[in-house]
């Protein structure tokens, strides 16, 4: 559905994105990641045609950013960063005006509109003026105008931004509803939106995309060494020297103090070994109790930061 | 790419009406109008009266249309300088700074659509104006012999000066996100247009000519008193054309621009 080919904008002096490449699948939801100031603007702008890139080609629903705009922009909505609405309309007029302005006819608007404002929740203030409504519900407003006349391609630049806990909340799960049968883009600074909405994840940072993969995927790929979490009954020592000896354990930490035999271990293992079942073999095996066992991923929240903090040292190295 | 500038005419020319502002300077576009009208005829009405015997005699013969009608359509004229840039400060410079500007921008409409949809709505605006001054024109009818011909050239003179003015300033509105700037902008760049011809007195014949073809004023004065030529017409045209076509260049620039 979306394809960027090295993707490039400069302005300047300065590299906002530099040869971003990256391919989205119909029905897909991908997450923008990164810092303020890494370039997740700059490519949403170039995707919805706002600017065009230096270098490089984009392609929306088949057609190209730069010569085919007219056909991408009907394919699209978009939200921008800090939703921009007239605060001077009603919630009904400005949706008929955005209708209008997407090239629908007015056959077609008054349906849209409705439709817009159900499945965003805003048909009890659709006379209100904007300037009037709470952030949250300036939001949806913004919402039902990207999804007006139902475009293959939504995109959404940091969607709850500002937003309190409570309606960021209402905000994702409306992002959600719509994602079922749409392409998404949406860009974010906050982790657990992305692991909570997207299907795939792209980090990027200082224009370049730094890594990219599902949340799980990455969750893999760049934990350095598995941890499984354990908790038995058992003479302490013997169980920390048995789980020790296990193939791909490379460590065993006793994490809280022994409260009479039963002991909780932190099991560090080699990356992409699973020693989940060799724990639980040991254990049982020798006639202990095994209490509890999970394994922990890292969290996006880790991986991003080791991320953006590998390409630091990397950059630090070279200058 | 749609041109389609239908739908921002209409949202431009709804969010005009429910300006408070657009009603004030409606209020004083007319108020200022009014006097200028008064002082007009008071300057007429002194000077013949002191000319009185010249008058009687044959001596001085004042046409009071050229004297009174024409030079009321030249000071309201030079009052659009005042008003217009209040009319078109806020067209693109607004969106610019809300943000608007770029969910419009990424609608299929063309650019083209905007700066046509926004500067017809000013216009339109301008044209109101213009109908609600017709009372000037029918009070000096009641006080001396006037030539509707030249009250129809007159307006047509406003309606030229509007369609350059405002198209100079939905430019200028394109430059920057601050209003402020550029209403100044758009208000010392048609003072300077306007008096254009005025720099060339007394300097060389060609530099004279040359800011006498620039300047608007140079062009209005022949079409205030009756005289259309089709020089002056082409003049008004083509300076909206060539700054809406700056405009649209302008908001395309963003583009590619570094």
């Amino acid at each position: 559905m979306i394809k960027a080919r090295s993707l490039t904008k400069i302005y300047g002096t300065t590299t906002a994105i530099a040869g971003l490449t990256f391919d989205l699948e119909a029905g897909e939801v991908l997450g923008f990641l990164g810092p303020n100031g890494a370039g997740k603007t700059t490519t949403m702008r170039i995707l919805t045609c706002y600017i065009q890139p230096t270098e490089g080609q984009a392609e929306v629903a088949g057609f190209d950013v730069a010569t085919q705009s007219a056909e991408v922009r009907r394919r699209i909505g978009y939200l921008p960063e800090g939703v921009p609405l007239y605060h001077d309309m009603t919630v009904r007029a400005y949706l008929k005006f955005m209708a209008a302005a997407k090239g629908y006819g007015r056959a077609l608007r008054n349906e849209y509109v409705q439709n817009a404002m159900e499945q965003t929740g805003i048909t009890n203030v659709a006379g209100r003026l904007i300037g009037h409504l709470s952030k949250g519900y300036r939001q949806r407003v913004g919402l039902a105008q990207a999804i007006l006349g139902d475009p293959k391609v939504l995109i959404l630049d940091e969607p709850t931004i500002g937003l309190d806990p409570a309606q960021v909340h209402e905000i994702r799960e409306l992002i959600k509803q719509m994602a079922h049968k749409r392409t998404v883009i949406l860009s974010t600074h906050i982790l657990p939106e992305v692991s909570m909405t997207c299907t795939r994840v792209i980090i990027i940072n200082r224009g370049r995309i730094v890594a990219q993969g599902t949340p799980e995927k990455l969750t893999s790929e760049l934990q350095s060494e598995g941890m499984t979490r354990v908790v038995a009954k058992g003479p302490i020592n013997d169980m920390r020297v048995k789980l020790d000896a296990l193939p791909g354990v490379t460590g065993v930490y006793v994490k809280s103090k022994p409260d009479g035999n039963v002991a909780e271990f932190e099991i560090k293992s080699r990356r992409g070994a699973d020693v989940r079942s060799a724990v639980a073999s040991a254990i049982v095996g020798s006639g202990w109790e095994l209490l509890e066992l999970h394994s922990e991923g890292m969290t996006l929240e880790e991986i991003f930061l080791k991320v953006i903090a590998s390409e630091k040292e990397v950059q630090e190295y070279a200058a | 790419m749609r041109l389609s500038f239908a739908p921002v005419y209409a949202r431009e020319l709804r969010g005009y009406f429910q300006n408070p502002g657009v009603y004030v300077t409606l209020a004083v576009f007319l108020g200022v109008s009014g006097l200028l009208v008064y002082g007009t005829v008071a300057e007429f009405t002194r000077f013949c009266m002191s000319q009185r015997l010249r008058i009687q005699y044959g001596m001085l013969s004042m046409n009071y249309t050229e004297w009174v009608v024409s030079n009321t359509f030249g000071l309201i004229s030079f009052l659009f300088l005042f008003v217009i840039p209040m009319l078109t400060m806020r067209l693109f410079a607004e969106e610019k700074k809300t943000g608007t500007f770029e969910l419009l921008a990424t609608c299929p409409i063309s650019d083209w659509g905007l700066v046509l949809g926004k500067y017809f709505a000013a216009m339109t605006v301008v044209v109101v104006f213009m109908i609600l001054s017709v009372g000037f024109p029918i009070i000096l009818s009641r006080l001396g012999q006037t030539e509707w011909k030249i009250v129809a050239s007159g307006y047509a003179a406003l309606f030229m000066v509007g369609l350059a003015c405002t198209a100079f300033g939905t430019f200028a509105s394109t430059l920057t996100e601050n209003q402020i700037i550029a209403g100044v902008v758009t208000f010392f760049g048609l003072l300077a247009f306007y008096l254009m011809d005025i720099f060339g007195v007394g300097s060389m014949n060609w530099l004279s000519e040359v800011l006498n073809t620039l300047s608007i004023r140079a062009h209005m004065e022949r079409l205030i008193r009756g005289r259309v030529l089709t020089d002056d017409l082409v003049y008004f045209v083509l300076f909206a054309v060539g700054f809406l076509f700056l405009a649209n260049y302008v908001l395309e620039s963003r583009r590619w621009r570094v």
